[in-house]
Formats: structure tokens, sequence, C-alpha cells
């Protein structure tokens, strides 16, 4: 970057000190996107850490921690925000599918903690140094992670049977959904 | 007539039975509707209240209403939880109707109508009350449920904890006759409204009456002090297990204790059954509700009748017959009637036992409404500003109405 | 600034402690909500919620159906004050697809969102006083909403899961006499504020049970993402309306009210229950600016029939009654969205729940609970 565009560039800052971030301004609509390179032992909390604690951005609200199931991988969105500067961004991490895991941060945010669980229990990853981690939304015995594209429910839960058969036809959405019929029969 | 009965019986048993006859109709005829008419009457007020009916279906002006939860009490299922212990968990109920139903016998309602003028009616009453306290710690125990464990040892810790100073202030009245007989007390507050023993010691047993009350309603378990039973806590309580015919047991127990209280309250002092003016204004009041009841009832009677002739069942017919919304003008006449009978009751000199037992019943009552009045608009007390409560404002504040008191005494 | 991963101390008392478990089914608990406790006789030691009897898998269903299907599914996500999570959705794929919203659009959907906002904070001071003994105030309260709900109905069709906004704009226009029967609505609503005072708010048993409970500062919410009502009670202003304004909030006069502490400390349950007080007479003079100043038009922009839109994210958040109700959606070209996630105030506020209730009563527990205006759908989605 030039002298001038450093000078006008709110995220100098956090750019300088990590120029392996990609700032990504036309996925999200009206945010910035941060995307962090893709090898596993990158240390996402670095960058946490940073947006938390330098002066200039002081991102002290952690909205909320999201995971996409793309087919080949896993993204980590954390949506940070600042009371005082008001400025908000998007951090996303791209994590395996098999055996995924990432370093808890609960000890920045301790809103974290119970998002963090949640992604656990829909998605299977598993939070390095978490305190708590165990499911919160499904019951304790629940097998399987809901959220994730390949997930097929179990045909019985403690001997309770899980399918109703007349909802096991959804209709594809490859036309124009005008033309479908509605979507329960009967 | 003695010799045709069996030569076992001797008239001494028959004297005990007439006398658990006379009891047992007191009891089932005189008690226990009060109680469940002030079932009925709560709910009416509190709906009053709220600004909606209430239950007004069942018969006219839904009075049938006790009629019908009575019934269906009686059809439910016996339950008792698993790995309760059964015959506590069955006896618990009978000792809170015991401890409230017999403190009923030495309560004078009248110049000769009293079951027992016991010669220390106020130590017999207070340790009757104690009783219920045992129920209710039997009731939460033996229910093997925590919740219900909790609501009877906190009801435990605020009865025993309110006896103080309801015994302190049952001591004021007793300081100022010098006798602890129900009737004499009554028989020293005649001859009007001055005579009561509330307005003798100026403002000492004014507020002596007022921590009796505050101190009754802990004894009952009612609002702001019904942490035991508190719906949104513990669901019901110590009694939470309890279902059918022994739920309303511990029901009309609490109503009767309720009315109880008061009882006392009226008698120490409010002038017990005593005549007077402000009396018969309350005769009045109660008579017109009572008129306008049975004016009700009997104006009703023609649409019943015609209905059950076409061929109604009764059941239909109490349940979807409308209620009669009456005018104005008839409630004031009514009103007016009721008190016209109640002057010219005064105005004769009309003595006799009934009236005096209406009076008592009608000033009791009002306290009884006062306190339904009092659950309906106030919050609750944490365990803990209970106690506080009672120990550290009502106990000192009734040391100092008993030493005002016999101060008053001295100077006048 | 760091914070400690706390190891609760039951596991180092042993079993002195006595495990309740206030279950799923409970007069009190806001919604299916279940606590497992461990007190030492009255006093609470640990308090765990355990939430989930209310997941009914919305997120996974909005992959399943289409964007603009997925409407009435964000009525069920609060379905106490269900036109701002209408709303919120709706600005998000408003974002996505880059469609404007005509004026009269954005005034109805702000006078709905009002309506529901008061609406929803009458369940929450009705409930509150219903915890704590008072039962006639809930009765005041829903006698109100009653009135909200006949609004409501004359307005959508519904008197409860609305589905009033579409992608785009609004779903119907104000019918005949709807600003008189508003009128009328607000003039006994203003009566109903000014007896809470006396009822509740000047009564010293509610005081005493109700003042330096669950306080909690500023920094603490902030870190554990407390937000709306909860977060404003500990005397910090801010409010979505105000600081990112959206749907034509900045052409309306009105203030943000904030917890002062007059009774008992800042950020206790007092102040949460005087801000939710206050915010609904605010909500009260908004609605009557937003019928002085309704402007004539459409009521529906331009939307496609079918929205596919490749690789774009969208996040849009609105101030519900709750705090910050935020739809975070992906599209990938379908017509229907890839991922949407959720966020809400009660999710947050529940995760504070453990933090707040250490060494309180057992009677407190469910005061702050209450105070706190938690509702399960939005916590389990």
């Amino acid at each position: 970057m030039s002298d001038l565009a450093r000078e006008n560039n709110e995220w100098f800052f956090l750019l300088e000190r990590f120029p392996e971030l990609i700032l990504n301004e036309k996925t999200c609509v009206d945010m910035p996107l941060f995307i962090c390179p893709e090898d596993q032992d990158y240390n996402v909390l670095e960058v946490l850490t940073f947006f938390k604690e330098h002066d200039a951005y002081h991102m002290d609200y952690l909205k909320f921690l999201s995971i996409t199931d793309w087919s080949d991988v896993l993204e980590v969105v954390y949506h940070l925000f600042s009371y005082r500067t008001q400025k908000r961004c998007l951090v996303s991490k791209r994590i395996s599918r098999e055996g995924p895991r990432l370093h808890s941060c609960s000890h920045i945010w301790p809103a974290a903690n119970w998002h963090e669980r949640e992604m656990f229990d829909l998605f299977g990853v598993v939070f390095d140094g978490h305190p708590d981690l165990k499911r919160i939304l499904l019951p304790d015995d629940w097998q399987g992670h809901p959220l994730r594209k390949d997930y097929t429910q179990n045909q019985t839960y403690n001997g309770v049977s899980t399918s109703r058969t007349y909802l096991t036809q959804l209709p594809s959405f490859s036309e124009d959904i005008s033309t479908k019929t509605p979507l329960t029969k009967g | 007539m003695l010799q045709i009965l069996p030569s076992v019986l001797t008239s001494d048993m028959i004297h005990g039975m007439l006398l658990f006859g006379k009891i047992s109709l007191f009891f089932g005829l005189f008690i226990t509707p009060i109680a469940g008419f002030s079932v009925y009457i709560e709910r009416r007020l509190s709906a009053k209240m709220q600004s909606r009916i209430g239950c007004h279906r069942l018969g006219p002006e839904g009075i049938l209403q006790l009629v019908a939860d009575g019934i269906k009490m009686l059809c439910k299922e016996d339950l008792y939880p698993r790995g309760s212990d059964v015959v506590l968990f069955k006896f618990a109920p009978y000792l809170v109707m015991i401890g409230a139903f017999t403190s009923f016998a030495c309560i004078p309602f009248g110049d000769h109508v009293v079951m027992a003028n016991i010669d220390v009616g106020i130590v017999y009453l207070l340790g009757l009350s104690s009783l219920v306290v045992v129920g209710i710690m039997l009731a939460g125990w033996s229910s093997n449920n925590k919740w219900s464990l909790l609501g009877s040892l906190r009801s435990a810790a605020q009865i025993i904890s309110y006896e103080i100073p309801l015994g302190l202030t049952l001591l004021v009245p007793v300081i100022i006759t010098g006798s602890m007989n129900l009737q004499a007390i009554n028989h020293f507050q005649s001859g009007g409204v001055s005579k009561w023993l509330v307005f003798y010691a100026g403002p000492f047993t004014i507020i002596a009456f007022v921590i009796y009350f505050i101190s009754a309603l802990a004894e009952v378990n009612r609002t702001p002090f019904d942490l035991p039973e508190a719906e949104s806590e513990l669901v019901s309580g110590f009694h939470t297990e309890y279902s059918g015919m022994r739920w309303g047991l511990f029901f009309v127990g609490e109503y009767a204790n309720m009315f109880l209280v008061s009882c006392i309250a009226v008698t120490l002092f409010l002038g017990g059954y005593q005549r007077s003016m402000v009396n018969i204004a309350f005769v009045g009041l109660t008579c017109f509700f009572i008129i306008f009841l049975l004016l009700q009832i009997f104006l009703f009677l023609p649409t019943y009748v015609s209905e059950l002739w076409k061929g109604q069942s009764l059941l239909d017919v109490l349940m979807k017959t409308p209620p009669q919304k009456r005018s104005n003008a008839f409630k004031v006449m009514c009103l007016g009637g009721a008190f016209v009978l109640a002057s010219l009751m005064y105005r004769y000199h009309l003595d006799y036992h009934w009236i005096q037992v209406f009076v008592f019943v009608s000033k009791a009552y009002f306290l009884v409404l006062v306190m339904m009045w009092l659950r309906w608009s106030l919050p609750r007390y944490r365990m803990d500003q209970l106690m506080d409560l009672c120990w550290k404002k009502c106990i000192p504040i009734s040391f100092v109405c008993i030493c005002g008191t016999l101060i008053w005494m001295v100077v006048q | 600034m760091q914070y400690e991963t706390q190891m609760y101390e039951t596991q180092q008392m042993g079993d002195q402690l006595m495990e309740l478990n206030m279950g799923p089914q409970h007069p009190s608990t806001h919604g299916v909500l279940r606590f497992v406790i461990h007190t030492d006789g009255e006093l609470i030691k640990r308090v765990e919620p355990d939430v989930g009897y209310l997941h009914r898998s919305i997120e996974k269903i909005g992959e399943q159906v289409t964007f603009q299907g997925f409407l009435p599914y964000t009525d069920r996500v609060d379905y106490v004050s269900a036109m701002t999570a209408n709303h919120a959705y709706a600005r998000a794929v408003e974002k996505l697809i880059d469609c404007s919203v005509p004026k009269r659009a954005q005034y109805l959907r702000m006078l709905a969102d009002e309506l529901c906002r008061i609406a929803s904070h009458l369940i929450a001071i009705g409930t509150y006083p219903m915890d704590i003994g008072a039962v006639t105030p809930f009765v005041h309260a829903l006698r109100e909403r009653e009135k909200i709900n006949d609004l409501m109905e004359a307005l959508c069709g519904a008197r409860l899961t609305y589905h009033y906004m579409r992608i785009g704009g609004v779903g119907f226009d104000l019918p005949k006499a709807f600003e008189t029967q508003v009128h009328a609505f607000l003039k006994s609503f203003y009566v109903f504020l000014d007896e809470l005072r006396p009822m509740l708010q000047d009564n010293t048993i509610f005081l005493k049970r109700v003042c330096h409970l669950g306080a909690f500062s500023k920094e603490d919410a902030i870190a554990y993402g407390i937000v709306g009502p909860n977060l404003r009670a500990t005397g910090f202003d801010h409010d979505l309306r105000k600081n990112a304004p959206y749907a034509c909030y900045e052409e309306l006069d009105f203030k943000i009210p904030v917890g002062m502490g007059e009774q008992g400390t800042l950020g206790d349950c007092y102040d949460r229950f005087d801000v939710r007080v206050k915010e609904m007479r605010q909500s009260a003079y908004l609605i009557e600016q937003i019928l002085g100043q309704m402007p004539e038009g459409d009521i529906l922009g331009k939307a496609p029939k079918t929205i596919r839109v490749k690789d774009k994210w969208a996040y849009a958040s609105v101030e519900s009654a709750r705090g910050e109700l935020g739809f975070f959606v992906v599209a990938n070209g379908q017509p229907n969205a890839y991922r949407i996630k959720i966020r809400s105030g009660s999710f947050a506020a529940m995760s504070m729940l453990p933090v707040i209730a250490k060494d309180v009563f057992l009677a407190d527990l469910v005061a702050i609970i209450a105070s706190l205006d938690l509702v399960a759908p939005e916590i389990d989605r």
C-alpha cells in the first residue's frame, strides 16, 4: 500500500500488524470481512486479541460467532463491534471438516462461551480451552451435528421414531419455485 | 325412653354422643360452608380488583361453583407420590384441620353461644395453632419432594417466629381485662364502640391490633407472607403433591384458619359480639348481600322451573341460564331495606342470640375480606425480610405496646 | 482484560449442597427453561441453565425454504414481539438484493415495531411482579396487551405471529379508522402507566425485593454481549434506533431511557424494570409521531419473485424489545438461503445468569430471571 493509502485506511494498524489478512469488502454488504489464511496452525486468537485491545479498534462486543458449512471446509465467522469507535467487522477462518478444532476465545469475550457451545453442538467444532464444552441446544445424548450439510438423522432417538413419512420428499429448487406445488401434502 | 336402649349405654355416653353430634353439625354446617364461601368470595373479589368477572356461571352469580368443586375433589384419584411416607402423608392434612377447627371451641359467638367456656382460652388458642406447624412439616417431609420440603420448612420457621408477636399482642387485652376467659373479655367491651379494647389505651392498643393482624397473616400463610405456598417458585409449596380431597382439606383448613384468626381479633380487640350502632351497620351490609343473593335465587326460580318443565336436565339449567343483571335501583332498594331492618333491630333492642352471632360473624368476615384484599394487592416478602420484620420490628413494637398499655392503665 | 475461566466452587465443596431442579415446567420460568440449582439451604451457590427445550432448528429450516418463505418462521423466533423479528430478516434480505423500501412502508414498519415493543414490555412488566407475588399488575398489563392484539388483528389479521413484513415493504396497509383506535388505546395506556408508579414502584415490599439485586456493571454487560434494556439499565445509552438508525428513525424525536440507580444499585433489577416502563412511554410518543407524519405512497418496493444472489452475505439487526435481534444471511445463488444465523438478546442474558445469581436466595433467583426478560424461543430458536 502507498503511504497515502496507509494514512487514510482505517484498518491500517491491523493490516500492518497482520499483513497476511485479506480485506474483502464485496462479500458482505457494507461490512468489511477479514479473511485469515487457511493453514491449520494459524492463530486466530492473536488477531482477535489485537482487535479487542488495540486503542484504534477496541472491539469490546462480540456479536456472534457463526459457522457456514461449505462442502469442503467449514468457515468460522466472528462479528465484532466496538461501542467506542462504532467500527464493525467480520473475521473469517476456514477450517477443515474432518476433526475441526479451534482455539476458544471465551477468555477474551465471555460472550463467546455459549456461542462456542452452540457451534460445537450444531457443527461439531471442538474449541480448545473452553471451560465447559458440552451440548447446549440438543440433548446431551444426541448423535450427530445437525447443521452440517451431510447430516442425516438417526431413525430413532431413545426408542422413539424421528421421522414423519409424508415429509421425507422435499421439492428440489432447480426450477422457478412459483410453479411448484406446496411443501406439505394433505 | 331410656328403658328401650341397651343397658350398655349410660346417660354419660348419650350426653357425649349428643355433644359430638352438636360439634359435628357446627363444623359441617357452619365453619366449612364459611370456608367454602370464602373461596367463592375470594374469586369474585380478586376478579373485581383485576377488571374481570370471576366465576359467575354455575348457579345464580356462580354460587354453586363450590358445590361443583367439592364434588370434583371427591371424585379424584387418591394419589400419593412414590417413595413418600404414606402414613404421614395421609395424616398431615388432618393435623392442620384439627389445629384450625378445634380452636373454634372456645370462641364465644354470643352470650351463651360458646362450646367450651375455657378459663384460659387464650393459652388454649396459642397451643392449638402450633399443631398446624406440625401438620405442615409432616406434609412437606412426607411428599418426597425437595420443593415441598423447602416450602414446609419456610412455613414452619415463619409460623413459629410469628407466634411470638402474636402471643405478646394477645397479652394486651389480657392485661386490660385481667382475665384470659374470652367471654369475660367480651363482657368487658359492652356499651358501644368507645368501649372496644382497640380504643382503650390510645395508640398502644391500636398498634397492638395492627401487629396482631400482621402476625395473623403470617400464621395463616397469606400474602404478603405466603412464601411457603409461593406459586411462582414452589408451585404450591408443601401441598404440591396433594390432590383431590386431601388438598381440599388443606384448602378448607387454610380458610378456616383465616376465619379463626379474624374471630380472635374481633373478640379481643373489636368488641366481640356486643351490639352497637356500628356493629349493626355491619349487619346491615351483610344482610344486603344475603338479601340480594336470595332475591336473585327467588327471581331465578320461575326461569329454572319453566326450563325444567320443558324437559331440560338440572345440570343444563344450572349451567346455561345466563346471569341476570340487576339494575342499580334494585341494588339500592335492597341496601336501603337492609339498613332499615338493621336499625329497627337496634331500636327495639333485639338481643336474641342470633343477632349477636350475626354481628360477630359479619365483623370477623370483614377482616377476612381485608386479608383477601391484601393478598391481591401486595407482593410477597422474601424469607429473610420476613424474619427481619418479625424479630427486629414486630417483637420490639409489641413489647412497647405492652409497656405502654400498662403505663396508660396506671395513669388513667 | 482477561476473563478467568471459572471452576465452580461446588466441585470443591463436595456433597454439602442440595441439588434442585427447577424443571422445564414451572409457573415462573419464562417459557420452557430448566435450571439445575445447587443450594446451601436457601442460598444458591450455583445455577446452571439448561436450554434447548424449545429448539425447533429454525436455522436449518431456513436452508430448506425460500427467502420469502422463511418470513413466517421469523415470527416464531420471538413470538412475544414478532414484528421486530420480521423486520430484521426483511432488512437482511433487502441488503442482499439491494432493494429500496418506500417511505410509507418504513413508517408502517416503525409503527408495527413500536406497538410490538409496548406489547412485549407489557408482558415483561406484568410477569415480573407476578413472580414476586403481586398477581394483579399482570392482569392489568394483559388487559392493555389485549387492546394491542386487537389493533394488530385489524392491521394484519393475526394476534400473535403476524407475518406482516414482506421483502421490500409490508404486507397490508392501514385499515379504516386505525388511527382513532390507536389514539383511544394510547389514552387508556397513559392511564395505566401512571397507575404503575403507586402500585409497584413506590411499594415498599416491591422495592425491598427488587433493589440491589442482580446488579452488574456496564463493562461486564458489554463483555457478555448483553443488549437492549438490560444494557441500558446499567447506565449505557446505546440504542440501535439512535446509534445506527434504520427505517426513518432519524426523523423522529425520542429519548433513550437509561438506568439511573435511583433506588438501589445501578444496573439492578429495579433499574431494568424502570427502563422498560420508561421505554413504553417513549414508544407511545413515537407512535403518536409516526401517525402524525405518515407519508403517502406504496407499501411494497420492487423485489424479485425468486431471489438469486451469488456469494453474498448480509447482516441486519433491529432494536427489538429484548435488544439487538440480528439475522446473518449467506446466499449462494439458490432461491433459498445457504445459512441463516440468528443473534438474539436473550441468549446472551441467559449466559450471564450463572454469574449474576450467586449467593442469592431462591426467591431472588426467580426475580432475577424475570427481570432479564428472557423468552425461551429466542434462546433456543
